[in-house]
């Protein structure tokens, strides 16, 4: 596929280097022209200084015969202009839209017209405060997706010395613990490695082992991870921004202390005013008086979601330490994320690698549901229907010899939910839930076509 | 949660003799019936042959894990057997099976439940505490062994 990307951030490169790898012809358009240089030395891809917003440059990166442009710069309004001009001018087939401020979405819908079907619009804050909702459904979890109609979670959870699973095999919690109640691990990271587990391999403390889970049986998941309950409820939310003000729509419950706190002034009135039942308070997130002014210690759950990364890692380490439950925050630069367990922060969100998920999503198309990617993005979940036309529907499991590293987790059939063993085989019809290592992904594609 | 709290030391069976998969479990299902009241032996035996007949437990490495839920108890309670020749289990490896760790439990304990059946799994993965257990000479042996392990993690 012919790929023109705008925007050669953190996110527009990453998915060039990561388009390039599934061998797509890909073009990043950057208007910063010495970062553009840098970037065509160290990406394996054709590299343009230059600002997308303008025919001529969009021209010469090959919009014309561009299958998908992807308009990912920092601006709504550039990004915006690089779509309508994909659209209106060169007539592109699909193009996904990164708006920061879902107010755009009816200006661009008004100036696509006729072709809104053709795009997509992809809200980094929306994403995150998706994924942080998920997260905090699970007590303990690191990491949380939810599939098949939030049927199925798959949950990352972090083995402890004294945790029961250490030391067992895969195989074994397949047979004995888990075959009532569907339940399967998935993926486990250790170190720097991340493992699509089979049966022999082993679970290791200090493992993070990601478990597909039927929802109906969470909690007797939970205790075999050794999550205690939290009888403490407060939540507290460091930045009161879009992603803040969504969480307390989404979380609030109105019995609880919901506590916002905004470094700006103009941002937290605004806060204020959409948000009665909450309390906000201008300050710094990382004043630690202020706080234990609020109780910190009271509070189940931290959550921080500046627009500062650094802040909210700092915001969490305070917040932990002054005695807060679970501890969730915001951080994007993949340098930073080694830190996160080391000062007791409890589960990062990158709204990086979420919005490089829903962008893979429009890519893979056709039966793909969903493409989600668990913490780095290095594990790739897909959602799919299974055709009969399909090398997966044409045997067992282990008939049908999946591409290494690739696991069937799940089955969802006639609203079922299945979790299939190597004897087991896939219906036409039956939405299947695929985790694979992303460096296989483009295996799986194949496997996956008609 | 500790194997030994839910051990019933009069239930453990030293040596089974040749038999069945399905004399195994009735063997084990009477002797724990006979020392703990709540439990009927008939009863408790169609609870564990339908857990079998859903996918053996045997986990393979001379090990089988039956359990079930039982309406009416009040406490989890777990019994070991052994069998010196081996019994054909339908285990996983297709091997014959010497250990039996027996684990029943009252109809809602879920997370307790998956708790104990993930440390007796833990139990056998350890070579050497299979070994110890397949030389215990006495009944003080195996449950010394049991005991062991139990304190060690």
């Amino acid at each position: 596929m012919k790929i023109v990307i705008v925007g050669g951030g953190l996110v527009g490169t990453t998915l060039a280097e990561r388009l390039t790898r599934d061998q797509h012809d890909i073009t990043l358009v950057d208007d910063d022209v010495e970062r553009a240089r840098k970037l065509s030395e160290t990406l394996d891809v054709h590299v343009i200084g230059g600002n997308g917003a303008v025919v001529g440059v969009l021209r010469r990166a090959g919009a014309e015969t561009a299958d998908l442009v992807i308009a990912m710069s920092n601006s709504d309004e550039a990004n915006m202009i690089v779509g309508m001009l994909s659209l209106q001018l060169f007539d592109v087939p699909r193009i996904v839209v990164r708006l920061q401020d879902p107010g755009m979405k009816e200006c661009f819908d008004f100036m696509a017209k006729d072709r809104t079907e053709r795009c997509v619009y992809v809200n980094p804050d929306q994403a995150a405060a998706d994924r942080i909702a998920q997260l905090l459904e699970v007590p303990g979890a690191m990491d949380v997706v939810s599939f098949m109609d939030g049927q199925l979670l798959v949950a990352g959870f972090r083995i402890g010395e004294s945790s029961d699973l250490a030391g067992l095999r895969v195989e074994d919690m397949n047979l004995v613990l888990f075959a009532k109640n569907p339940t399967k691990a998935v993926a486990i990271h250790r170190m720097d490695d991340w493992i699509i587990p089979h049966g022999n391999d082993q679970i290791e403390v200090d493992d993070l082992v990601y478990f597909a889970i039927d929802r109906e049986h969470l909690e007797g998941m939970l205790a075999l991870v050794d999550v205690h309950h939290d009888d403490r409820r407060d939540l507290m939310i460091a930045g009161a921004g879009a992603i803040g003000q969504e969480l307390v729509r989404r979380l609030g419950t109105g019995e609880r202390r919901e506590v916002l706190i905004e470094e700006n002034e103009a941002i937290a009135k605004q806060a204020a005013e959409t948000l009665p039942g909450a309390i906000v308070l201008h300050g710094r997130v990382t004043d630690q008086a202020l706080l234990e002014e609020e109780d910190i210690q009271n509070v189940s759950t931290f959550v921080a979601v500046t627009p500062d990364h650094e802040t909210n890692l700092v915001a969490g380490f305070l917040a932990k330490r002054l005695g807060a439950g679970r501890v969730v925050a915001l951080v994007d630069n993949p340098d930073l994320v080694p830190l996160v367990s080391q000062i007791g922060i409890d589960a990062i969100i990158s709204p990086r690698v979420l919005v490089i998920g829903l962008t893979l999503e429009q890519i893979r198309g056709g039966r793909i549901r969903s493409v989600a990617q668990l913490l780095e993005d290095r594990i790739e979940i897909v959602d799919v229907e299974a055709s009969p036309r399909t090398v997966l529907t044409s045997g067992t499991l282990s008939e049908i010899k999946l591409p290494s590293g690739v696991l069937v987790a799940a089955l969802l059939r006639d609203e079922k939910l299945l979790l299939p063993g190597g004897s087991d085989r896939i219906e036409p019809g039956d939405r299947v839930l695929l985790i694979t290592t992303t460096e296989n992904a483009p295996k799986l594609d194949d496997f996956l076509a008609e | 949660m500790k194997i030994m709290d839910i051990l019933i030391r009069d239930a453990v069976i030293l040596d089974l003799g040749i038999r069945g998969k399905r004399d195994v479990l009735a063997e084990m299902a009477a002797a724990l019936a006979k020392v703990e009241p709540q439990i009927e032996a008939d009863r408790l035996l169609e609870v564990l042959e339908e857990r079998e007949a859903l996918q053996s437990t045997g986990i393979g490495e001379g090990v089988a894990i039956p359990h079930g839920k039982l309406a009416g108890l009040d406490r989890l309670v777990a019994s070991f057997a052994r069998s010196r020749e081996g019994i054909d289990f339908d285990s996983i490896d297709g091997q014959p099976t010497h250990h039996f760790f027996l684990l029943v439990v009252p109809e809602h304990s879920g997370g307790q439940y998956l708790k104990a059946l993930a440390r007796i799994s833990r139990f056998f993965r350890d070579s050497d505490f299979r070994q110890k257990l397949a030389d215990a000479e006495s009944l003080e042996d195996a449950v010394r062994t049991i005991e062991e392990e139990d304190a060690k993690l």
